[in-house]
C-alpha cells in the first residue's frame, strides 16, 4: 500500500490576503467578481452597470478604449472597433468563413504559424491583445471598486467554454499574461455556474447547465453531493450564440434590401455595423413581444428600409441554430449514460436563453421547466469568483471535478488517430501510449497531436507537432517509444516523448499552431510597458484629437449638404469651428483641445437636422406601394 | 500495473456499490485535488495533479464494471488477452458480425432514434451479462481463485466486451461534428 502523504487543505484561509478576480470574458460581455466576506459578489461600474460589453476601439492615434465608450465608436469606425475576439481566439482564418462574411473589420492571417490577426489599417493585432484590453478593464474596475492598488489584483480565476480546445485555452491564458494576470485556474463556464447554483443546495442532485451566450454554447451536466460538483459530461459548440441569432437576421434584411434596391449592404462595413446592432435590437424585442420593427436608414447609400418582424418569421430563422443546441444535449445525456428522467434541475445561462424559442425547446428537451432563481447574465462570474475563494480556501465545503470535452490523440502513419485520452475523461489526466519507428536506423520521429472525435486526423484540429531526435540507430519496430499525455486541471495539455531503451525524451506544452508563442507574449508584454509609462495627459490628448478627426471627418463629407441648406450664421459658426479644429497639433493641453471640440459638435448640430429630414424624406420616397399597404 | 482498489481504499472484489464508489472518489479528491494546493508550492501542485490523475483513471477502471471485470483478472495474473480468447462461440462471433453491419447501417441512417434504440438493446444485452458475470465471480471466489473456474467467466466477459465495442462504436458524436 501507498502511503499518502497527508498534506493539503492547511493553506487557512487569510481575508485580508489579496483577492483574486472571478473573470468571466464573454464574447458580448464581461464581468468580474470576487469572493468576500463569506459570499460572491459582482462588480459594477459607477453607472451600477455589471456587464462590460466585449469591445475595444483602437483610435487611430489614441489608446484603446474599452466598453460602452467603445460601443459608441463602433459606427464611426467599425474597422478599428473589435467586437466578438472570443470567437477568433486560438483559431485559424480557415475556421472563420462564416463570422469573416459579416464581420465589418478584417482578418489577416500573419506569419508562418498562420496567426489570425486583426488588420486595423495601420498595423495588426491579435486577438489576445484585444482580451488582454478587456481582462485589464475588468481589472480597473475591481481597482476602482475594491479601492486596492493593481498591484495587489493580479490573481485571477477566468472562465472558459467547457467546449474550448488546447488552442483556445492557451490563447486565453496569453491574453491574460498580457493583461498583467495570473491565472489560477481556468474553469469552464457552465461548471462555474453550477457552482453559484448549487453551492448553497444541501440535496444530491443532477443538473444540467444550458449555457447559451453570445458566440458559444456549452451544456453540461453535473452531479452535486457533498459540496463535491462532479461533471459528468459536457457537449457544446464554439461557434453557436445570440451572434448567429443576429446573423440569420441580418442575412435575410440584406437579401430583402438587395431584392429591392440592388445594393449589396453587406459589403460595406459601417452598414454591417449597424445592421447587427439593430438585428440584435430587433431580436432582443422578439424575446418581450410578438413582433418587432427592423428600421434601416442609409441616406447615402439611398436606402429606406423597414420591415415588421414577427416572432413566427424569426423562429424558423433560427429553428436550425436551436436545433444544434438539442443535439449537444443529446450527445452530453448519451455520454454522461444518463437519460432525461435522471435530471433532477436544469438550469439556463446566457443572455440568449431569454429567446423564448430555446427555453422552450429545452424545457421539452428535459421534460420539466428550466429553473430561473439565478440571473443568467452574471452565474459564471458569480461562479468563477467562489471557485477563486475555493483556491484562496475562504470557500471550504466545495469543490470542482471537471472533464475534458474533446478526445486527445497522436495522429498514426495511417492517417487515424491513437486516442489516448477520450472526451468527459476527468481531468487531470494522463496516458501513455507505445510507439516504434518504421525505417531501420530512423533516428527522429515526428508526432502530430490531434483533438476532435473524428476518426480521421485529418478532420480534427491539430494541436501542434513536434519531434523526438536523436534516437540511436536501431533497427525498425525495436525502439520503444513511450509518449505520455498530462492534461492538467486547466484542460492544458503536456506532452513527453521518451525513447526507453536509450532513455533520450523530449516535452512540451504543444504550441498551438494558432495561439502565440512565449516569444511573442513576451515582446508584447516589453512594449505594453513602454506604453504604460506614458503619462495620463498625453493619452487624453490623443484620445481628443482622434474623436476632433472624426468629427471633422463626418463633417467634410457633408458639407455640400451644408453649404446648399444650412442658414448663414450656422453655416458661418461651423465653418468658423471647422476652421478652428484643423491644426491641433501643437495642442498638447486636454482642456482646450476639449474645448475645440465640444465648440465643433455643436456647431454641427444643426447640420445632423439637416442629415435626418433627409433621411426622412428618402424613406417615403423609397418606398414602395407593399410596403406602405403593410402598415 | 496501477491498483485502482488500493488507490481508492476499496475492498477488492466485483460487487461494488456506485454510491460507494463515488464517495470513495469525492474522499479522495477532497484531499488530492490541484484546487486543494492552489496556494501551495510548486512541487505540491505537480504531485496533486499527478497524484488525482491517477485517482480519475482508477475511478475509471472501476466504474465501468466491465472494466472492473478486466482489471481484477489482470490483478490476479490472469489478463483477457485481445484476439487469443479462444473462448466465444462460433455462434456468437456470427451474432456479433450481424450486428455489426446493423450498427453500421443505423450510424448511416444518421437516425438518431434508431441509432438510440439500437444501443439501448446491446445496452440491455451487456447488462445480462453483467449480472452473470457477478454469479461467475463469486463461484470464483468460493473455489479460491481456483483458474480452472475461469473459463466460462472469461468467456463471458469477452462476449461483453464485444457488444461494450460494437456501442462504443455506435454513438451520435460523429454526425454533429461535421
Ligand atoms: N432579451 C434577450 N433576448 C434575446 N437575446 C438576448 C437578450 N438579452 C441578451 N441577449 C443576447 O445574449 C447574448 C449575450 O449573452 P451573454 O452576455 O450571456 O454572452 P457572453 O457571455 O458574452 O458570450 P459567451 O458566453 O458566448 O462567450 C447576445 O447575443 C445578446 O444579444
Ligand atoms: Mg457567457
Amino acid at each position: 500500500m501507498i502511503e499518502l502523504p497527508i498534506y493539503g487543505q492547511n493553506f487557512s484561509a487569510d481575508e485580508s490576503a489579496d483577492p483574486i478576480l472571478g473573470i468571466d470574458l464573454g464574447t458580448t460581455h464581461s464581468l468580474v467578481a470576487v469572493f468576500q466576506h463569506g459570499e460572491a459578489r459582482v462588480l459594477c461600474n459607477e453607472d451600477g452597470e455589471a456587464l462590460l460589453p466585449s469591445v475595444v476601439s483602437y483610435p487611430i492615434d489614441g489608446s484603446p478604449v474599452v466598453g460602452q465608450a467603445a460601443i459608441e465608436r463602433s459606427r464611426l469606425d467599425p474597422k478599428r472597433t473589435i467586437f466578438s475576439a472570443k470567437r477568433l481566439i486560438g483559431r485559424g482564418l480557415e475556421d472563420l468563413v462564416v463570422e469573416r462574411a459579416t464581420l465589418p473589420y478584417d482578418l489577416v492571417e500573419s506569419g508562418e504559424r498562420k496567426i489570425v490577426k486583426i488588420d486595423l489599417g495601420d498595423r495588426l493585432i491579435t486577438p489576445e491583445e484585444v482580451s488582454a484590453q478587456i481582462l485589464a478593464a475588468c481589472r480597473d474596475r475591481a481597482v476602482k471598486q475594491l479601492k486596492l492598488p493593481p498591484e495587489r489584483l493580479r490573481r485571477a480565476v477566468i472562465t472558459v467554454p467547457a467546449y474550448f480546445d488546447d488552442a483556445q485555452r492557451q490563447a486565453t491564458r496569453r491574453a491574460a499574461q498580457l493583461a498583467g494576470l495570473e491565472v489560477l485556474r481556468m474553469v469552464s463556464e457552465p461548471t462555474a455556474a453550477a457552482l453559484a447554483y448549487g453551492l448553497d443546495k444541501k440535496k444530491a442532485a443532477r443538473v444540467v447547465i444550458f449555457d447559451l451566450g453570445g458566440g458559444t454554447f456549452d451544456v453540461s451536466i453535473l452531479e452535486l453531493q457533498e459540496g463535491v460538483f462532479r461533471v459528468l459530461a459536457t457537449s457544446g459548440d464554439t461557434h453557436l450564440g445570440g451572434d448567429d441569432f443576429d446573423r440569420a437576421i441580418m442575412v435575410h434584411v440584406a437579401a430583402e434590401i438587395q431584392q429591392r434596391s440592388g445594393i449589396d449592404v453587406l459589403s460595406d462595413p459601417a452598414a454591417r455595423t449597424a445592421l447587427r446592432m439593430i438585428a440584435e435590437k430587433t431580436k432582443k424585442a422578439l424575446s418581450a413581444s410578438e413582433s418587432a420593427e427592423f428600421v434601416y436608414h442609409d441616406p447615402s447609400a439611398g436606402i429606406a428600409y423597414r420591415k415588421d418582424i414577427d416572432w413566427r418569421m424569426f423562429q424558423t430563422w433560427i429553428t436550425p441554430l436551436v436545433q444544434r443546441t438539442l443535439n449537444g444535449c443529446a450527445l452530453a445525456l448519451q455520454d454522461a449514460g444518463l437519460t432525461p428522467e435522471d435530471i433532477s434541475d436544469v438550469l439556463l445561462v446566457g443572455g440568449s436563453t431569454r429567446v423564448p424559442l430555446v427555453k422552450a425547446a429545452v424545457a421539452q428537451f428535459f421534460n420539466q421547466p428550466a429553473s430561473d432563481e439565478l440571473n443568467p447574465d452574471q452565474v459564471v462570474a458569480l461562479g468563477a469568483a467562489i471557485q477563486a475563494g475555493v483556491l484562496g480556501g475562504s470557500v471550504r465545503n466545495a469543490l470542482l471535478l471537471d472533464v475534458t470535452p474533446l478526445s486527445l490523440g497522436i495522429a498514426t502513419a495511417e492517417g487515424t488517430v491513437s486516442k489516448l485520452i477520450n472526451r468527459n475523461s476527468a481531468i487531470p489526466a494522463q496516458a501513455k501510449e507505445g510507439f516504434t519507428t518504421f525505417v531501420d536506423g530512423q533516428s527522429a520521429v515526428k508526432f502530430t497531436i490531434i483533438q476532435g472525435e473524428r476518426e480521421l486526423a485529418k478532420d480534427n484540429r491539430t494541436l501542434g507537432e513536434f519531434i523526438l531526435r536523436g534516437i540511436p540507430p536501431q533497427p525498425a519496430g525495436l525502439p520503444q517509444i513511450g509518449v505520455r499525455f498530462s492534461l492538467d486541471a486547466d484542460g492544458v495539455l503536456h506532452v513527453r516523448a521518451m525513447e526507453e531503451r536509450s532513455g533520450v525524451a523530449a516535452e512540451t506544452v504543444v504550441t498551438p499552431k494558432h495561439g502565440l508563442t512565449d516569444e511573442e507574449v513576451e515582446s508584447m508584454l516589453a512594449d505594453a510597458w513602454e506604453n504604460a509609462e506614458e503619462d495620463l495627459v498625453t493619452r487624453r490628448t490623443m484620445d481628443l484629437r482622434g474623436q476632433l478627426k472624426n468629427v471633422r471627418h463626418a463633417v467634410a463629407k457633408h458639407m455640400d449638404i451644408a453649404r446648399a441648406r444650412m442658414d448663414e450664421t450656422a453655416l458661418e459658426r461651423l465653418e468658423d469651428a471647422y476652421e478652428d479644429s484643423e491644426d491641433v497639433d501643437d495642442i498638447h493641453d486636454p482642456n482646450p483641445l476639449k474645448g475645440i471640440l465640444d465648440e465643433l459638435e455643436e456647431a454641427a448640430n444643426p447640420l445632423a437636422e439637416l442629415l435626418m429630414n433627409q433621411v426622412a424624406t428618402e424613406t417615403v420616397r423609397n418606398r414602395k406601394v407593399s410596403d406602405l399597404i403593410d402598415e | 500495473m496501477l491498483d485502482p482498489f488500493q488507490l481508492l481504499n476499496l475492498p477488492r472484489g466485483f460487487d461494488l456499490d456506485d454510491c460507494v464508489l463515488r464517495g470513495a472518489l469525492i474522499k479522495a479528491s477532497l484531499q488530492w485535488h490541484p484546487d486543494r494546493f492552489a496556494l501551495g508550492t510548486e512541487e505540491q501542485r505537480d504531485k496533486a495533479e499527478d497524484h488525482m490523475a491517477d485517482l480519475n483513471e482508477a475511478f475509471a477502471m472501476l466504474s465501468s464494471p466491465l472494466q472492473r471485470a478486466e482489471t481484477l483478472l489482470a490483478l490476479s495474473g490472469f489478463a483477457l488477452n485481445e484476439g487469443t480468447d479462444q473462448t466465444s462461440s462460433a455462434a456468437f462471433l456470427m451474432r456479433m458480425m450481424e450486428l455489426k453491419e446493423e450498427a453500421d447501417d443505423a450510424l448511416k441512417s444518421d437516425d438518431v432514434v434508431r441509432i438510440g434504440e439500437m444501443r439501448r438493446r446491446i445496452q440491455e444485452d451487456i447488462a445480462h451479462r453483467v449480472e452473470q458475470l457477478r454469479d461467475s465471480f463469486r463461484a470464483w471466489k468460493a473455489a479460491d481463485y481456483c483458474p480452472g473456474t475461469l473459463t466460462p467467466l472469461r468467456a463471458l466477459l469477452t462476449e461483453a466486451v464485444y457488444l461494450q465495442r460494437t456501442l462504443d462504436g455506435l454513438q451520435i458524436t460523429t454526425m454533429f461534428q461535421s
